[in-house]
């Protein structure tokens, strides 16, 4: 039998074992742009948590002696109208914007991978029928139907918190049709691998050809597409809410709180009530976009060395 | 020399990437006279390629020159602007890639890609220039050729593709064509024809050829002298019968045994162990120590020189230190 | 002559070709065009012929990972067609299948151990605290280590992962592998280590193989017999010896000559052949190597030459015999 070369196994021995995810891991470390997408990110979700807990107001706690106050030292981003401290309402909005989006993308990542993983590993009929479906999906005009849903919850006066749920669910509804497209394709096209037949070769159950060697190929590109998502997500859960159709108050959200800029009173004379929401909305929308680019990149389902 | 064409001397061409440095071609030199043909051997990743591309000048980021002369016809190639050098691409040298669908340009007809070489460097018109292409694709043998200029690449075969390819390089009479694994990605019967249609056009044109390949049944038909290359150094070089029948590095040597002969009856192949080392971390001393069956102690420790080991015959492996 | 393992009866596999919105077939491409011959137990049948004339093709649908268009294929005995799914899956092990890319034959999520050891389980042929054990075994068999056990596959050269590979085929302990052009992407001086260690593994195991390779070098050296195909049919057959000095077929002599030889002293007489291959959607009537044969007749275009034996167990389709 060949000698094998002493040289490599040593060489192998002595490294670090290199799992597909820790050495995504570390290209992503290399990507600086995505790092600071990952920090601004993680900041935002950490203000968002504990920002509350550590506020001396609460969100609803009015201060009607002291009502659209600048910012000051007791109220670092200034009060609104009924005297509610700005900056705790701001963290309050981040949790629910950023739990709008998270709960919108889990919806749409369950519908979008199951559908497209049936339809890309079962093919024929069925997969006609699901992407007849996606298509229709892809062509509803999303806008108006939710005008129309907004306006049919306020005629049933649904209660401000349970319209949030409905706003996730709606924009995890309307959005998984991509991510079930690009699911079908990475199985399509994984399915013609030749480690696909070597499993067929093999006498591998489908069960397991299905959830031991396709589904762990298409992780990567799903969380990517769920990344870059929940960027979309946050955005349309603001526009919503700023158009007045989303989370509404006493509620706040990101969109909701920017609402407020819709007079040109507040917009001019009051900018510490617009402008941090609004700066909220477009660095974490920002940084989930940049962190998902990196991601993409270094989840390159080209493995190189 | 005078009857030198082309002399490198000491070419370092690295790469800079993300996971570190790459000598890819790591102080080569070498000359190609005139009329020759120069077999260049060695296996994947060792920097033939690189070693062709740094003549012209068109290695791009994260690659980079660092050092090296290329001497072509008394001009130092390495020092030429842009400008300058893209008048000597294609026109006194040229070059056939491993892949021809992705050197033609898909969106082209062949006479157009061919036509605009042509008027690139020869003062002819549009109407000329095609004329001068249907003649190109008839040199080279390819039936049909007044429709075959209107026909885009995608429409033609592998072998018919390396010829329109061929016909583009030797369109305006090349000094030096380089050819990079011409006949890699073709059959076995296309590739007699294509290196039979080499062998002609080289005597009638005169030209030098820099011939890659890693197929040593090929070099052993068509150079005159041979260079074989390993992990981005020149190892061996000799004239082809020379080399053939006195190997002397021993790589070479198990090269030449590892691959089985039709001719030849063996009982079991004589293979290297090991594998290619790894660019980022190349072995210390002789980069071939850790295949090697002759490893000395020197051979980790220092790296050998190519040295003429006997006449007209160079080898870097300390085996030979003061032999001559 | 030993004892029958695989037996191939007029095998045809035909891909259709399909074009417009409805996908309605406008033709086939006649990849297996009617081939029959036999693999006896412990041999090594060497295939080669061009690209696209149909080799993986054949590989592949003799052990059905493809349905064929007709014909039969028997592997002891029993029809590999007529088997039920559940039946196929358990025979599965028997006949194995080495890949010719290593990149794209090794799942990149999966570790080598799980790579080499899953069907073990799956056939219930090895217990869950023997499996290591079993897989450390195979890899060393291949020339591997026990440290890879817990690696990735890019972590590996592309010679190192045709052994993994070829460790995942044989700790099943299969009667036959099919080797689709294992060394054809491996550097010179790895493919000598593979080809060694497919002789080595037949030695010890008495595998027998079909190797498929375009490399007439190496099928010489590692094959018994060898077949060479053209469009989809097997043009001869014999055993290597005879096959490679006594070459009756005009296309098995062409190939011969065109294997560039690494002696430059030798010169040898060439036959090049004219024109390229033709495609198999459209092949050329009658004998369908009459476009390029330099002794081409009349009757050549007009009718098919049988494959025939021409002495002694030297099969050849050819009407100058
Ligand atoms: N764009 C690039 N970026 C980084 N490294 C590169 C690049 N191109 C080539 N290299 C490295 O340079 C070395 C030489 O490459 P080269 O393409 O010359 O090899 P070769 O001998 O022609 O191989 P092959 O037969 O596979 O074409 C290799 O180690 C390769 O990985
Ligand atoms: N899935 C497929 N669909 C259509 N044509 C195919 C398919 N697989 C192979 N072919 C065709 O069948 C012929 C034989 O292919 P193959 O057996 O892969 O050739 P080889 O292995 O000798 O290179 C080729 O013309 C090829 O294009
Ligand atoms: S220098 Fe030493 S290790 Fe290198 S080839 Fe010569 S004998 Fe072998
Ligand atoms: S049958 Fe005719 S065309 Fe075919 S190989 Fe024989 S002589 Fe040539
Ligand atoms: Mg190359
Ligand atoms: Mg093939």
């Amino acid at each position: 039998m060949e000698a094998k070369s002493i040289e490599d196994v040593r060489e192998l021995a002595t490294e670090d074992i290199m799992s597909p995810w820790k050495l995504a891991w570390r290209r992503l470390k290399k990507n600086k742009l995505a790092m600071l997408g990952l920090y601004i990110l993680a900041i935002m979700v950490l203000l968002s948590v504990v920002g509350p807990l550590v506020s001396p107001y609460t969100m609803e706690q009015m201060d009607l002696s002291n009502i659209q106050s600048p910012p000051s030292l007791a109220h670092p981003m200034g009060t609104d109208e009924v005297g509610r401290d700005v900056m705790t309402r701001l963290f309050y909005a981040g949790r629910i914007s950023l739990s709008v989006g998270l709960f919108a993308v889990v919806i749409s990542v369950v519908i979008g991978s199951v559908l497209g993983g049936i339809a890309g590993y079962y093919g024929g009929f069925i997969d006609s029928l699901i992407m007849r479906i996606v298509d229709i999906f892809m062509s509803f005009p999303f806008l108006p139907l939710l005008i129309t849903i907004a306006a049919v919850m306020s005629d049933w006066k649904v209660p401000p918190q349970y319209r949030m749920f409905v706003v996730m669910i709606l924009i995890g509804i309307l959005s998984w049709p991509g991510l079930a497209r690009i699911v079908r394709g990475q199985i399509l096209s994984l399915r013609e691998q030749e480690f696909m037949q070597a499993a067929e070769a093999l006498g591998i159950r489908d069960r397991r050809k299905i959830f031991r060697h396709l589904l762990p190929n298409t992780y990567a590109s799903i969380i990517v597409s769920a990344t870059l998502d929940l960027g979309s997500a946050i955005l349309t859960e603001s526009s919503l809410s700023f158009l007045g159709l989303g989370v509404t108050p006493p509620t706040p959200s990101w969109g909701q709180m920017v609402q407020v800029a819709r007079d040109l009173y507040t917009l001019q004379m009051q900018p510490w009530l617009w402008i941090p929401p609004g700066i909220c909305i477009f660095l974490t929308v920002m940084a989930i976009n940049l962190f998902g680019d990196g991601l993409r990149d270094a989840l390159d389902p080209r493995l190189k060395r | 020399m005078a009857d030198d064409l082309l002399a490198i001397h000491d070419l370092r061409t690295y790469f800079y990437t993300e996971d570190g440095l790459v000598k890819a071609v790591d102080g080569v030199s070498f000359k190609i006279k005139k009329g020759e043909v120069l077999g260049v051997v060695g296996e994947s990743g060792c920097g033939k390629s690189i070693t062709a591309m740094s003549i012209l000048k068109l290695i791009d980021p994260p690659g980079k020159i660092i050092s090296g002369d290329v001497i072509f016809e008394g001009i130092n190639l390495i020092e030429l602007k842009e400008d300058d050098i893209r008048k000597i691409r294609g026109a006194s040298i040229s070059v056939i890639f491993q892949e021809p669908m992705t050197s033609l340009n898909p969106v082209f007809t062949i006479g157009d890609q061919i036509g605009e070489a042509i008027m690139l460097h020869q003062d002819l018109d549009k109407v000329n220039a095609r004329k001068k292409a249907i003649e190109m694709l008839k040199t080279v043998g390819i039936p049909r050729a007044d429709e075959v200029v209107d026909e885009y690449p995608h429409e033609l075969s592998g072998g018919m593709r390396q010829r329109a390819m061929i016909a583009m390089a030797i369109s305006c009479n090349p000094k030096l064509l380089i050819a990079d694994e011409p006949t890699t990605a073709l059959d076995v019967t296309i590739q007699a024809q294509i290196l039979e249609l080499m062998r002609n056009l080289k005597n009638d044109l005169g030209s030098s050829v820099m011939l890659i390949t890693h197929d040593l049944g090929v070099v052993a038909e068509m150079a005159d002298y041979v260079i074989v290359m390993y992990a981005g150094k020149i190892v061996e070089e000799a004239e082809v019968v020379e080399l053939f029948k006195n190997a002397k590095h021993p790589y070479t040597i198990g090269l030449l045994q590892s691959k089985p002969v039709i001719m030849r009856d063996e009982d079991r192949l004589n293979s290297i162990p090991g594998q290619v080392p790894n660019p980022l971390h190349m072995p210390s001393g002789c980069y071939f120590h850790p295949r090697c069956s002759h490893a000395m102690d020197i051979c980790r420790e220092s790296q050998p020189e190519l040295k003429e080991v006997c006449e007209g015959h160079k080898a870097a492996c300390w085996l030979y230190e003061g032999v001559i | 002559m030993g004892e029958v393992l695989l037996k191939v009866n007029n095998l045809k596999k035909y891909f259709s070709i399909t074009a417009g919105v409805f996908q309605h077939t406008v033709g086939y491409v006649r990849a297996v065009d009617g081939v029959s011959f036999e693999i006896n137990k412990g041999e090594t049948l060497g295939l080669v012929g061009e690209s696209g004339c149909g080799k993986t093709t054949l590989g592949r649908t003799i052990i059905r990972l493809q349905d064929r268009t007709s014909g039969e294929v028997y592997f002891k005995d029993k029809d590999v067609f007529k088997l039920k799914r559940e039946e196929l899956r358990k025979l599965r092990p028997k006949m194995q299948i080495i890949f010719q890319d290593p990149y794209s034959s090794l799942n990149p999520r999966m570790t080598v151990g799980e790579i080499v050891g899953e069907a073990l389980l799956e056939h219930n042929m090895a217990k869950r605290n023997e499996l290591q054990d079993r897989v450390v075994k195979a890899l060393e068999m291949c020339g591997l280590s026990s440290y890879h056990i817990r690696r990735y596959p890019h972590e590996f050269s592309g010679g190192q992962r045709q052994r993994i590979g070829i460790a995942r085929a044989l700790i099943l302990d299969p009667d036959f592998i099919v080797a689709d052009e294992p060394v054809s992407a491996l550097d010179v001086s790895i493919q000598a280590q593979i080809v060694n260690l497919l002789m080595d593994l037949q030695q010890s195991y008495g595998f027998t193989y079909l190797f498929i390779s375009h490399d007439l070098s190496v099928v010489k050296h590692i094959s018994h017999r060898v077949g060479v195909m053209y469009l989809g049919s097997m043009v001869e057959m014999a055993d290597k010896k005879e096959l490679y000095e006594n070459p009756l077929h005009p296309y098995t002599k062409a190939l011969l000559s065109a294997v560039p030889i690494p002696d430059p002293t030798l010169k040898r007489e060439r036959i090049i052949l004219e024109g390229d291959i033709p495609s198999p959607a459209n092949p050329p009537s009658g004998c369908k190597f009459h476009t390029r044969c330099p002794f081409v007749m009349k009757k050549c275009s007009e009718e098919i030459p049988e494959y025939k034996d021409a002495g002694s167990g030297h099969f050849v389709a050819c009407h100058l015999l």
